[in-house]
């Protein structure tokens, strides 16, 4: 099986908002 | 994050020669005690020192759970709750704000829940061994974080799981006692959210959220203070001291951001109030800083009131309350509330919630014959005469852990938070 790319825990969507590790909104750039 | 970080003593334990007697030699089985003595001593050994890296410490802590969850369940096949082994041997070790004295029992959950708490405590040393580094990546700050989160997850996982089977209660103030086991769950919880706030602080995030967030933190510190409020206070006050210091320095941040939330909403009145409330607020957690240095308990003593991310917070507070009072007497001329507005009481992003833990496997040693191998007659008869009052008071007490000293950077971060977790 492929190693998680991410850390248990990370989520990537919330509520329908993308989240970095921490969990806080993804920042557009 | 220099001296930002208490942290409080290791637990002391006693040797354990896991010298289990056998109905015949059997090579697996003695095999098996060699092993559960050379894990044990190997994660013993990489506790103390919170400079090693979670890959070091985590197989070895892995390794020994695996050898000693046969002596707490049975192998796959046999008949019992338990193995005939749980109380076969004597597990000793102290409580990290009970100084040396020991408490032992022929208990093998003891032992699990006793290094699963060891272990939880060296997880936050090492969060706080990264934290004061001089500059920290943002790999080092998910580090951190990672850290703050395994350590409560180690935490409540041997308070949900384990503590309710132990043979007798948990002591007033040992590291079992809901009350210490609710500061400390806390107390790891909020400071991964501290990294989290930094990080919202260092992007730039929306005053909303950075506030919310701080106010879940302050409550979570707070939360942690009140329920060992009623321990002893030469012992406990310490920690207290810095539980709650963090508390109302969390409470500061939540209203001046919510001050500036509410001015980016033209509501110049209520951020007004709100950005009075982070100054008294402010001035409270200075005071802590002061009481909690001069309070004696065991602990070490961190130097919050000296960082730069606890510095930068006065001059933006008096900064944005002058913009306000000027803004309201030009332009809003709006009524200044008596009460400081409600704070958002759950915030949506950023909320740290321990990882989950289970158990590994059971090592593959252990099978049914290896495990019939043992008699625990003979094991029960001959450790009698150690069972006795008198022989335990002989025990004595345990030498304090000698911890590896961290080092911590007293220079000054150069981003926006001064966190320096980015």
């Amino acid at each position: 099986p492929n190693a998680p790319e991410k850390e248990p825990g990370a989520e990537t969507i919330k509520d329908g908002m993308p989240v970095d590790e921490f969990g806080l909104p993804q920042m557009t750039t | 994050m220099s001296h930002w970080f208490h942290r409080n003593p290791l637990k002391a334990t006693a040797e354990v020669k896991f010298d289990l007697k056998m109905v015949a030699t059997d090579s697996q089985a003695l095999k098996l005690c060699s092993d559960l003595k050379q894990a044990r001593a190997r994660l013993l050994e990489l506790l103390p020192n919170a400079n090693h890296e979670i890959d070091v410490v985590e197989p070895a802590l892995t390794l020994y759970l695996s050898l000693l969850r046969g002596l707490i369940e049975v192998p796959e096949g046999e008949n019992s709750d338990w193995s005939k082994l749980r109380h076969a041997l004597r597990y000793r070790w102290s409580h990290s704000m009970l100084g040396t004295k020991a408490e032992g029992h022929y208990d093998a959950i003891y032992e699990l829940v006793s290094v699963l708490q060891n272990t939880a405590f060296w997880y936050m040393k090492h969060a706080s061994k990264i934290a004061a580094q001089e500059e920290v990546s943002m790999d080092e700050a998910k580090l951190v974080h990672r850290s703050l989160r395994r350590g409560a997850g180690l935490l409540k996982y041997a308070q949900d799981e384990w503590v309710n089977k132990l043979l007798e209660s948990p002591a007033p103030m040992s590291d079992s006692d809901p009350r210490v086991h609710t500061a400390y769950l806390n107390q790891a919880t909020a400071e991964a959210q501290e990294v989290t706030i930094a990080r919202a602080i260092e992007l730039k995030h929306n005053a909303g959220l950075i506030s919310a967030l701080s106010n879940e933190t302050s409550r979570m510190f707070t939360t942690a203070a009140d329920s060992i409020a009623s321990l002893d206070e030469k012992i406990f006050g310490h920690w207290t001291q810095y539980l709650r210091l963090k508390a109302a320095f969390y409470a500061s941040y939540a209203y001046n951001y919510s001050g500036q939330n509410l001015l980016n909403q033209d509501k110049c009145g209520d951020a007004i109030r709100a950005l009075q409330e982070a100054k008294k607020k402010y001035e409270e957690a200075g005071q802590q800083c002061k009481e909690y240095s001069h309070t004696k308990g065991p602990g070490t003593q961190a130097k919050p009131e000296k960082h730069q991310f606890f510095r930068r917070l006065a001059p933006i507070v008096t900064r944005t309350l002058e913009k306000c009072e000027r803004e309201n007497g030009m332009i809003y001329h709006q009524k200044i509330p008596y009460d400081p507005p409600e704070l958002e009481i759950k915030a949506t992003y950023g909320l740290v919630a321990p990882d989950d833990y289970t158990l590994p496997p059971m090592a593959p040693l252990w099978t049914p014959v290896t495990y019939s191998a043992f008699d625990l007659t003979k094991n029960l008869s001959e450790d009698d005469s150690s069972k006795s009052k008198t022989a335990q008071k002989v025990e004595g007490d345990l030498p304090a852990v000698k911890e590896t000293e961290v080092h911590h950077t007293s220079k000054d971060h150069k981003n926006d938070s001064g966190c320096s977790i980015m």
